[in-house]
């Protein structure tokens, strides 16, 4: 999404829109999809589904995937304030990136409350930054890990999304801190972030995301 | 309270948490057939993990016996069983003797020692302490692991536990009179560590992440059970067993014991800190509301919005809608050109502070750009609770902040809720009606009950003001195996152990039908009067006091009561018995931190004996709660009857911790050694202090990471 994208009663009744359009889309597998998914069966097949069908939103459209609670979900984007942009499905759930990079989940369960990190030109240049985490956690309190993270560039990839190639450059991204480790991935498409892989929490572990439609 | 919920609690405690927590590679503590930490029928030096529930039953030969363990701190551990043993009258008769001899005990164990790398876990056990004393034993256990695989445990027991073998003496032990059981809850301090001791040891193979091996050597020579009573035959002090574990929490034993039994044991091992369904589900909230620029919008800033007619009205309606969404609704609604008053019912978020965040949210989309203070009082039964202030700038500027909940807490103020600044406008909800017809059992003693259905119904005339009622239809029972025995008939006033009487008869009944008004009367003062039929077997009318500052760990209450039994067949009528009575408390109550809350009541109980009741709860912050309570009074042990006192355990569980959904309702039970009548209080709906808790300081801060949820 670019930095000048407004949000505006057009956009609310887009996402209205997006609401409806995904559970014709995905048949009987919208809202209790996410029921299902969540006990741990694999509901949504949107592999299957065309890319033309969903440029027909005409609404940027980011592709979420959360192995742990077995959901593949569609969002479109719900706010923007200074460069923290936050998406949203049809069910509810949310995710926001300040500059690309996960700062936020809503609606996992252990969800990342909030969180600091680098900026997305700082994982391209791959200088080493500190990161910190705050995910909901046992007894629900939030707790806090801190990470050191080196970015490692892993070369040119050839990234499918619904079909349509892009050309990106992968960097890894390991963060390690005393008694652990995680490590994000990145595909840059020409300094922007076009895939990625990025950690939640313990529980929810990572998510996967994909910009299909900018 | 216990209704669907109940079922719904039942069948989700075993199927939602297994499937949400990840395989474990070490050696976990097992429980034993006694459901305590231990082998197969020996306890071993282990606790459990902090706050755990551990609930298991065992079968062999003709016991049965199930228990509820909890880890009440990381090194104390204490337990509630049932045991029941068949074919009790056999051999040795009795007159007016049952053929299944049922007892109830309470254990407590000290983890003395943690385990490291060179020393062992040590763990220091009473058994039975409080109840008949049949069961009643002393030990020491320690217990080692060996890489992974292998846990080795060696004691030695006292009292049950010392009756094999035994390698010495410590003085004399009280005997145990076998041939009249004793109404026991007495603790027995003169008993312990004192007689024989002898050995008793057991190891665990871990042979895969769900298969364990087991033997042991036991200590117990059953000597009323297999000696006296003939009830199995011991042949044998050792045992084998093999155990299956599946997921995090189920785990099930098939054993051999003591050489002429097969035993089977069900355990199911709970960690209350995580939630069955996953985590807090339930969509997200909005963003908060942006202000526009000065210059785009100056009349939001300069105030003079604040005189414009219909302006209130607009904002009520905009605010009430985006409250909706979250199950909230507006108590009253006022502000100035700077700050918006908000007393809001919350009426499905768990948390305090998640509604707090919400309205807070609503807030800064509704309101115009000058006003930037949010006073939100989350109110309860018509009472507000405490008045949160929050800056809308703070709101703002923290939104995406890193570590946001925190820095926020440190910007809002949390006060007594004062009174509503006059003017503003008040609620439109009321009068409001709700209802629910809900599944329901209903129980007369172990494994005696019925289920049916029960209809409550709440009509809110006005804020604070309540008429509700309930009625229970029973369906299917198994009443007629329920057997008053004779020793059973209580000699004082028959407050409660007439309940088989009130199960029989009142079928359908009117359990509950009252009017109940609360108020504030001052500021960290609240009160609440109800009158009409308070309980199923209680009519009168009930008045209560209780003074809790908002930010204040401490309580003090003041109940007064004056009440008349009512008739067995749940009607309107008080025929039957010929008795009233004037009975209060007052009460302490003190929140220690960490979820430790402690209460104790002083006062005049039902039958018109005079005591104090001594309760203990550890509450997590997602609002599950384990607590135990005792209740001394100035009747007897003898007038008591079986148990000598009242005491029992209490369990709450949020809807919400099993289902992640937005819900405040909860499955509360409480479970007793046996109700009686001595110690027994009005159970009244609505007792002040838990109603407005949630939005004091305290519980808010244990819940204060959801502020952004």
């Amino acid at each position: 999404m670019g930095p000048g994208m407004a949000v505006t009663s057009m956009m609310i009744f887009r996402h209205a829109a997006l609401a409806i359009a995904s559970v014709f889309l995905l048949s009987a597998c919208g809202g209790a999809g996410m029921i299902a998914g969540l006990a741990g069966n694999q509901g949504i097949q949107l592999d299957s589904v065309p890319r033309s069908k969903i440029e027909k939103f005409g609404t940027p459209i980011l592709r979420a995937t959360v192995p742990s609670r077995g959901l593949d979900l569609l969002m479109s984007p719900r706010d923007v304030r200074g460069n923290v942009v936050t998406w949203e499905s049809a069910e509810g759930i949310t995710f926001a990136f300040r500059d690309g990079v996960l700062i936020e989940s809503r609606g996992l369960g252990a969800d990342l409350m909030s969180a600091s990190g680098p900026a997305s030109g700082s994982i391209a240049n791959g200088a080493t930054y500190s990161r910190s985490y705050y995910f909901v956690s046992d007894n629900d309190q939030n707790r806090k890990r801190n990470y050191t993270c080196t970015p490692e560039a892993r070369g040119a990839e050839t990234v499918t999304i619904f079909g349509k190639n892009h050309q990106t450059r992968h960097v890894a991204e390991p963060c390690l801190r005393d008694v652990g480790r995680i490590s994000n991935d990145f595909w840059f498409e020409n300094g922007t972030i076009r895939k990625s892989r990025q950690w939640v929490s313990p529980d929810v572990g990572y998510v996967e995301f994909s910009r299909v439609v900018d | 309270m216990i209704g669907y919920r109940t079922i719904l609690a039942a069948a989700c405690l075993a199927a939602c948490q297994q499937a949400a927590t990840p395989a474990n590679a070490e050696m976990k503590t097992t429980l034993s057939f006694s459901g305590v930490p231990g082998v197969i029928d020996m306890p071993s030096g282990e606790a459990l993990p902090d706050g755990a529930i551990g609930v298991t039953v065992g079968a062999f030969g003709p016991q049965i016996r199930t228990t509820l363990s909890f880890q009440i701190t990381p090194r104390i551990t204490g337990s509630f069983r049932t045991m029941s043993t068949r074919n009790w009258i056999d051999v040795v008769p009795q007159p007016d003797g049952y053929d299944t001899y049922i007892d109830r005990s309470f254990d407590l164990r000290f983890l003395v020692l943690k385990e490291t790398t060179y020393l062992p876990s040590l763990t220091v056990g009473l058994q039975d302490f409080i109840g008949t004393g049949l069961f009643s034993a002393e030990y020491i256990a320690a217990t080692k692991t060996f890489s992974d695989k292998v846990k080795v445990t060696a004691g030695l027991g006292w009292g049950r536990l010392g009756s094999y073998g035994a390698i010495g003496s410590f003085g004399t032990r009280p005997e145990f009179d076998s041939s009249t059981v004793g109404n026991g809850g007495k603790v027995s301090t003169g008993q312990w560590f004192k007689g024989d001791v002898a050995p008793f040891a057991g190891i665990e193979w871990k042979i895969n992440d769900r298969w364990t091996a087991k033997a042991e050597y036991s200590s117990d020579i059953y000597e009323v059970e297999a000696g006296l009573r003939q009830t199995f035959d011991r042949k044998s002090p050792f045992n084998f067993g093999l155990e299956y574990q599946r997921g995090e929490s189920v785990r099930i034993g098939l054993y051999s014991l003591y050489g002429s039994e097969i035993g089977l044991s069900f355990n199911l091992i709970l960690n209350p800190k995580r939630r069955a369904a996953t985590g807090i589900l339930g969509a997200a909230p909005v963003s908060v509301g942006v202000r526009p620029t000065r210059s785009s919008d100056p009349s939001s800033y300069d105030g003079g919005w604040t005189s414009q007619p219909g302006n209130a009205d607009t904002l009520y309606a905009n605010l009430s809608k985006r409250l909706a969404v979250d199950g909230m609704t507006i108590e009253h609604f006022s502000y100035t050109a700077t700050t918006v008053h908000l007393r809001v019912r919350n009426g499905s978020i768990d948390a305090g502070p998640q509604a707090i965040g919400r309205a807070a949210r609503a807030l800064s989309h509704v309101m115009p750009a000058s006003v930037e203070v949010f006073e939100i009082v989350p109110v309860v039964r018509g009472m507000g609770t405490s008045k949160v202030t929050i800056r809308r700038s703070d709101l703002e500027a923290l939104e995406h902040a890193p570590g946001n909940d925190l820095m926020l807490r440190d910007t809002v103020s949390i006060a007594d809720a004062g009174p509503a600044p006059s003017g503003g406008l008040g609620p439109d909800i009321y009068p409001k009606l709700t209802w629910g017809l809900a599944p329901a059992i209903r129980v007369s003693g172990p494994l005696k009950g019925e289920a049916g259905l029960r209809l409550n119904a709440r009509y809110e005339i006005r804020p604070g003001l309540v008429l509700s009622g309930s009625i229970y239809k029973g369906f299917v029972d198994n009443l007629d195996k329920y057997e008053v025995r004779p020793e059973d008939i209580s000699v004082l006033p028959h407050v409660r152990s007439d309940i088989h009487k009130y199960n029989v008869n009142g079928d359908p009944s009117l359990d509950r039908l009252t009017l109940a008004w609360y108020a504030k009367p001052a500021d960290n003062l609240y009160s609440r009067l109800t009158v009409g039929y308070l309980e199923r077997m209680h009519a009168g009318v009930s008045g209560e006091l209780l003074w809790k500052p908002a930010t204040s760990r401490l309580a003090l209450g003041v109940e007064v009561n004056y009440s008349k039994q009512r008739d067995t067949d749940g009607g309107l009528g008080f025929g039957e018995f010929d008795y009233a009575i004037a009975t209060g408390h007052v009460s302490a109550y003190y929140d220690f931190g960490k979820g430790y809350l402690g209460q104790v009541d002083v006062g005049r109980y039902l039958a018109g004996d005079v005591g104090a009741t001594f309760s203990f709860d550890r509450e997590f912050a997602n609002g599950v709660k384990v607590g135990a309570f005792a209740t001394f009074t100035s009747a007897s042990a003898e007038e008591f009857g079986e148990g000598s006192f009242d005491k029992g355990i209490r369990l709450t569980v949020p809807m919400n911790w099993l289902l992640g959904q937005p819900s405040r309702d909860e499955f509360e039970t409480t479970i007793r050694s046996l109700q009686r009548d001595g110690g027994a209080r009005l159970d009244v709906d609505g007792r002040l202090y838990e109603s407005i808790r949630d939005y004091h300081v305290g519980r808010l801060d244990s819940q204060w990471g959801r502020v952004w949820r």
